[in-house]
């Protein structure tokens, strides 16, 4: 069976081909037809043998953590002791068979990734066991990714990333919880980024690195709320989300083309982000109280993290600013909209509470509003339909506001569910009318 | 030489890396125990539950403070070194603390836990925890509940070079699972 990246060559070689008469263009397009289908059904099977790989190792692992936890306190020590190296030989002899044998299937190098990094831990963990270790649960997890960390780029696989990914933003949590610093998570995210380089640049289209940048984007959120901790500033935290969250989102489309794995999770994460914060500070009482983060201060860790806290939102709100900036010059003006959230933040800190909610009423209807017209005009029905979800949102959220009466609030929704409704009829058939 | 060969140079430095942090812990602690001075702690079960390894009888040694013998009390974490002697009723007793290493005698690296006055502070031993299997521990942790008091349970606990390993739990004078096949 012929590779995927093979058959990419073929494809690319076709016009070539049929150029300079080597082939006719039936022959060419007969040949891509063909390879279409052998690529989509090799692309089934490998995902299919992916994702069992992984669900076994996971399996196995997992019960062999269970097992050794059990604690066979019938058994002496040092039979003990080297029962839980078995495990761990068992995976790196796997893992490294993989290496040696230079498989490019996906299968056996996530599943013994996946193995291995369980082992690790199983390992670590029974010896602690036998020897009645106290120590903490957060050095148990750090030294545990960290010696797992490499095996992602080792193995060219994703699954030890995310295992490290999740590994590393647990201990951050608990790590901040102790008094230290949430800048680490910054650190140990561009780490699992530089060892998972090999499945990032090599699956540029494909769901592995899309996976591995939406649970990224994810951690990211959490490492802004772990720095800004620290931050005493008023407001702060609104201004880092809505810069970090619409610089996810322009950055994304502007991605479109030289990246489409990260396109998706940043566009994705980047919209839903920005529109659900701009939901919850259309509550005045949400400026009013949670504007200041101030009961939060009491976990300040440090001049390192103190510094993080002011030079992280800063450097968002540039890079947010930067990104708008090209999209507006250039010819992305559909990013603009959602893009523009940290302007209207800015705006909005600097009223009061009443005025910066009515702000974000606003806001949150002309993004709504920007995305029925760019769905009308580029005869998107899926982009009309989710500007009329971003209006609807609105609608909810005053559904919960005390100071509308019932009868207001109900004409309203009955008003924009029938405007909803027509609007899609009428659309729909403009489409179909329209379609070739 | 090809990148496969790079691989395989990177993974075998990494294995041995993998081989080792567990390796070193367990080397360290069977030295300990097969070398080390043994001492009595009193201490006071609890069962607690930890999803990584297992159940454990959370054990407290009652012996937690020290005299300090630096110039400054340092802060609350810091790693302190604290010299350990046989007492007159046969357990432990914690003689000094200090951020140095004592030039004689038994002692364990412990964290700074907190000060009780200005020359005496108190200190978190690295005996927190006896690992049981899941059947026994609960029953441990029903046997201290239905004995006379805590003083009854104690760890003997192997002491060499700053490290200190828990050998056995004991209730009375019998080790933890015989006191419990008795019961």
């Amino acid at each position: 069976m012929a590779s995927k990246r093979n058959i990419e060559w073929l494809r690319d070689e076709l016009p070539a081909l049929v150029e300079k008469g080597v082939l006719n263009a039936d022959a060419a397009d007969r040949l891509r037809e063909h390879y279409s289908e052998a690529t989509a059904s090799q692309e089934s099977r490998n995902w299919i043998g992916i994702v069992f790989s992984i669900l076994g190792a996971l399996l196995v692992g997992a019960g062999i953590i269970l097992l050794l936890a059990y604690n066979w306190t019938e058994l002496p020590r040092p039979l003990r002791a080297v029962i839980a190296f078995l495990p761990l030989l068992a995976g790196q002899l796997g893992a490294g068979r993989t290496i040696w044998t230079w498989r490019e299937e996906l299968g056996p190098r996530e599943g013994w990734g996946v193995f291995l990094a369980l082992s690790v831990g199983a390992c670590i963990a029974l010896i602690s066991q036998t020897y009645h270790l106290g120590g903490e649960f957060d050095t148990f997890l750090l030294v545990w990714m960290i010696l797992c960390l490499p095996l992602a780029h080792l193995l060219r696989a994703v699954m030890p990333a995310l295992l490290c990914l999740a590994g590393f933003a647990w201990w951050a949590i608990l790590w901040k919880g102790d008094g230290g610093s949430g800048l680490w998570l910054w650190l140990l995210l561009a780490a699992v980024l530089a060892h998972s380089i090999d499945v990032l640049t090599a699956d540029r289209a494909g769901q592995r690195a899309s996976v591995l940048v939406f649970a990224s984007c994810v951690v990211a959120l959490l490492a802004v709320w772990l720095t800004l901790v620290e931050s005493l500033r008023p407001g702060i935290w609104i201004l880092t989300y809505a810069a970090l969250l619409s610089l996810m989102y322009v950055g994304g489309g502007f991605l479109r083309d030289a990246s489409p794995a990260a396109h998706g999770p940043l566009r994705v994460i980047g919209a839903l982000g920005v529109i659900g914060l701009s939901a919850a500070l259309t509550f005045s009482p949400v400026w009013k109280e949670l504007g200041g983060w101030g009961d939060f201060h009491i976990l300040k860790s440090g001049e390192a993290g103190w510094i993080g806290a002011r030079v992280m939102p800063f450097g968002f709100v540039l890079g947010a600013l930067i990104a708008w900036a090209l999209a507006l010059g250039g010819r992305r003006r559909d990013l603009c909209w959602l893009g523009a959230a940290p302007l209207v933040v800015l705006a909005g800190l600097s009223a009061q509470p009443a005025v910066a909610s009515v702000l974000f009423n606003a806001y949150l209807f002309a993004v709504g509003l920007a995305g029925i017209l760019i769905g009308v005009k580029e005869r998107r029905l899926g982009r009309a339909n989710s500007g009329m979800i971003v209006v609807l949102l609105i609608a909810t959220t005053r559904f919960f506001d005390s100071d509308i009466g019932f009868i207001a609030k109900g004409t309203a929704f009955i008003v924009l569910g029938a405007a909803f409704l027509a609007a899609n009829i009428v659309l729909t058939r403009r489409f179909r009318r329209a379609a070739p | 030489m090809t990148r496969r060969d790079r691989f395989l140079i990177a993974f075998a430095v990494l294995a041995v890396a993998q081989l080792a942090v567990p390796g070193s812990r367990l080397v360290m602690r069977e030295l300990t125990l097969r070398t080390g001075a043994r001492y009595r702690f009193q201490a006071a079960p609890v069962d607690p539950y930890d999803a990584f390894r297992g159940r454990f009888v959370s054990v407290r040694a009652t012996a937690d403070a020290a005299p300090f013998a630096g110039a400054q009390v340092p802060k609350h974490g810091t790693r302190v070194y604290v010299s350990v002697a046989e007492g007159e009723d046969g357990f432990a007793r914690l003689t000094s603390a200090d951020t140095s290493r004592p030039a004689s005698g038994d002692y364990i690296a412990a964290r700074m836990a907190g000060t009780i006055s200005s020359n005496e502070v108190r200190v978190a031993l690295p005996l927190d925890r006896f690992y049981m299997n899941e059947r026994l521990a609960p029953e441990a942790e029903r046997a201290y509940r239905q004995s006379a008091g805590a003083r009854d349970a104690w760890l003997a606990v192997r002491v060499r070079r700053g490290m200190a390993v828990i050998e056995e739990l004991y209730i009375g004078e019998k080790p933890i699972a015989e006191y419990l096949k008795a019961e």
